[in-house]
């Protein structure tokens, strides 16, 4: 009996067991999916700091980033949760994103959605503010951010100071003035003297001593996430970015010029068919229609359907008519076609049989 | 009784002479040659010729003409013509390049437009409207021809169209008119025109402050471009582009004439015939109505009138003979409605040929136009890019 009890006993508390942890995942799920709606741009409040930061870090990041994202969402109530489960360092950036720049990161965030490279350099920008702040989580981290991440609740007054003063100029400096032309120009730190304080210390290791001063979009990508400032993806300057138009023009032009010369080659052929058959009598039906820029990919290239020069040839020879045909001047179309089909026709039965409808229709077998 | 001899004879004569006038038709065999410029010009001084398509003038047939003029027919002159028309003032060496132009984007310095009067195989009116590339109208004129049979002979159709001295007199009225009208200052602004109003098509956010229009809608040139100027070196290097294309719509055109010229020559020469007949017919039936009722009128009166035996029947049998004549002019009116049925079935063979190739080429241009101006936009998206990335606004 006591047995029975303690088996009951124990099938419910594995039962309890199960439905805790369905509901525990549950829970976690259902965690995620908030975090994906809440990526919505947000309010440029600057005191719902955790709220943006799960905003900003799902713009600037894909969707590999998604756990990461939720741990960022989640930790708007307790940044130690984030804190203590180290996020990969893709994610780095959402949680550096955290920070409670609102003046400048709502300005840029549109900015961001359409070029991910820019996004990262907007969220290291707010980290160097964030640095400044984050003393009170100032652990240093491997990746360099998860601790900023906690930091992101409490503003300091001067992380306000500095966002407030970016925020009128940072849009627009961002997009104008690409990496190259940021780098060291030290203006915003020294203004902003705050920005320099703090545990930079600690994020120049992963800046790779920068001096931090990258403006919104033009933060070397990979920085954020420790992988060392690579230039590949980095925002290019108004000189590369025309030459990249250039090159798409030319390989434009070049698609072009393969799609209308092999057109122009196509219609040459046709008309010079036609001006032969047009000699031979024959007035013959219209080309094909000309190919589209996708349909000429083979470029340079002459359908096979165009009239070779040996049926041009002899489509052009010609019979001449038996002695009790006349002239043919009065002849109407029907007439003439035939006339025309007869004296082109090879075949002399068939050529015979031409006449004879000939003679037929215009009623010389009669007379 | 002299008197009504007299006065019978004389009437007579009225009538003859009366119909005798009525029947007078100007018919021109001399031929027109090309008139070539006196001068060695310049290359950067030709001016480009743009053809449009003519307007078949299916608004414009006259009631009479209504019945024998096939509308499918005029729609296939009016891209026939203006071809001949450009090859025309491309032998003359007297411009630059000559172009049938499939629609109105691509800016030439000069265009000319036309519209298709009247058609016949016999006659032939075409009226002319020249503008240049500042919006300024040159002239507008009408220019016709008659022919005769002599221009349908075989040796002659072999070396011109039997309508080629209109042609001619049009490219030596627009010689005329660039020599009297322009100078070379001034076709150096109408190719500076053209050119800016290419490169305002492609990036009209560079381009738009370079040219102005005054009251009357005329471009002028407000400023023009250096030459190393990168964005005018793109837009260069697309016009070439857009050159191209036009040549392959001319390859097109060149196709088309070739294989409408057979049937169109022997409709023409059919044509012809059949409309001299129609007209001599219904000339000949006119004159004897007129005649038929004078006669018949004269003799009314001769017998009437008549004192002697002799007028009184003389008038009855003038009455009897002018009847002859009315009744005979039906007949040739009832012969020349038959003769008006052969050329309605002439043109509609010929339409039952040309019409589908005029779709074809229809179809062919508008696709190839579509092809080509889906490139074009991209470019444009291109060159905004560029724009947009030199003012330092990405």
């Amino acid at each position: 009996m006591k047995t029975d009890n303690l088996f009951k006993w124990l099938s419910r508390a594995v039962l309890l067991g199960c439905v805790g942890v369905v509901l525990t995942a549950c829970s976690s799920s259902s965690s995620s999916s908030s975090s994906s709606s809440t990526a919505i741009p947000p309010p440029s409040s600057s005191s719902s700091s955790s709220s943006q930061s799960s905003q900003s870090s799902s713009q600037s990041q894909s969707s590999s980033s998604s756990s990461s994202s939720q741990s960022s969402s989640s930790s708007s109530s307790s940044q130690s949760s984030s804190a203590g489960s180290p996020s990969p360092s893709s994610s780095q950036s959402q949680s550096r994103s955290d920070s409670s720049n609102q003046s400048a990161s709502s300005g840029q965030n549109s900015d961001s959605s359409s070029s991910p490279s820019q996004n990262q350099g907007q969220s290291g920008a707010q980290q160097s503010v964030e640095n400044g702040n984050n003393s009170a989580s100032g652990q240093p981290s491997p990746n360099g951010d998860a601790a900023r991440t906690a930091g992101g609740g409490s503003t300091d007054t001067a992380a306000d100071d500095s966002n407030s003063a970016n925020a009128g100029d940072l849009p627009g400096s961002a997009s104008r003035f690409p990496s190259g032309q940021d780098d060291g120009s030290g203006s915003r730190d020294t203004s902003t003297g705050d920005l320099t304080s703090g545990d930079r210390v600690s994020q120049n290791g992963s800046l790779g001593g920068g001096g931090g001063d990258y403006s919104l979009d033009t933060l070397p990508n990979g920085v954020l996430s420790g992988s060392g400032g690579t230039k590949s993806a980095r925002v290019l300057t108004a000189a590369e970015r025309a030459d990249l138009l250039d090159e798409q023009l030319r390989r434009g032009y070049e698609k072009f010029d393969g799609f209308i010369l092999g057109e122009r080659e196509r219609a040459q052929a046709e008309s010079n068919a036609a001006g032969s058959s047009a000699a031979g009598g024959a007035s013959g039906g219209g080309g094909g229609q000309p190919m589209t820029l996708e349909e000429s990919a083979p470029q340079f290239e002459i359908p096979g359907d165009l009239p070779t020069s040996t049926s041009t040839a002899q489509a052009s020879e010609s019979f001449p008519p038996p002695e009790d045909i006349p002239t043919g001047r009065d002849d109407d179309v029907v007439a003439r076609q035939l006339r025309e089909a007869a004296m082109v026709e090879p075949d002399p039965e068939l050529r015979e049989a031409l006449w004879e409808e000939y003679r037929n229709y215009t009623g010389l077998s009669e007379q | 009784m002299k008197i009504y001899w007299k006065n019978y004879v004389g009437l007579v004569w009225v009538v003859l002479f009366t119909t005798a006038c009525a029947t007078h038709t100007v018919k021109s065999t001399s031929y027109t040659p090309i008139n070539k410029d006196s001068q060695n010009v310049p290359e950067d001084l030709l001016l480009d010729i743009g053809v449009a398509i003519f307007d078949p003038g299916i608004d414009e047939i006259k009631s009479s003409e209504e019945e024998t003029t096939n509308h499918d027919i005029r729609v296939a002159e009016s891209r026939y013509a203006p071809f001949l028309l450009s090859e025309t003032l491309q032998r003359s060496a007297n411009w630059g390049i000559v172009r049938v132009m499939p629609n109105e984007s691509s800016p030439m310095d000069v265009y000319v437009g036309g519209t298709i009067l009247q058609s016949n195989g016999e006659a032939m009116a075409i009226r002319i409207t020249v503008t240049d590339s500042s919006g300024r109208e040159w002239y507008t004129r009408v220019y016709d021809e008659v022919i005769s049979q002599f221009s349908y002979d075989p040796s002659e159709r072999q070396k011109n169209d039997p309508f080629q001295k209109i042609y001619n007199t049009i490219a030596n009225d627009l010689l005329a008119y660039r020599q009297r009208n322009l100078s070379d200052s001034e076709i150096t602004n109408l190719r500076a025109i053209s050119g800016l109003l290419f490169a305002q098509r492609f990036s009209p956010e560079v381009f738009d402050s370079y040219l102005s229009q005054d009251r009357r809608g005329n471009y002028q040139v407000e400023r023009l471009p250096s030459a190393d100027d990168p964005a005018l070196q793109r837009v260069l290097d697309i016009r070439e582009r857009d050159f191209m294309f036009v040549d392959t719509v001319q390859d097109y055109y060149a196709t088309y004439v070739r294989q409408m010229r057979l049937p169109y020559d022997s409709w023409r020469e059919l044509s012809y015939s059949e409309t001299v007949i129609l007209r001599e017919l219904k000339a000949s039936a006119q004159r004897r109505f007129i005649a038929g009722t004078a006669v018949v009128l004269g003799g009314l009166a001769a017998a009437a009138g008549g004192s002697t035996y002799v007028a009184q029947t003389g008038g009855i049998a003038s009455v009897g003979a002018g009847a002859y004549l009315i009744k005979s002019g039906f007949d040739k009116r009832a012969e020349a409605a038959i003769h008006m049925e052969a050329l309605e079935e002439l043109g509609t063979s010929l339409e039952n040929e040309v019409a589908p190739q005029v779709i074809n080429l229809e179809d062919r241009t508008i696709t190839l136009s579509g092809s080509v101006e889906e490139q074009y936009g991209q470019w444009r998206e291109i060159l905004a890019d560029l724009y947009a990335a030199d003012v330092g606004e990405l």
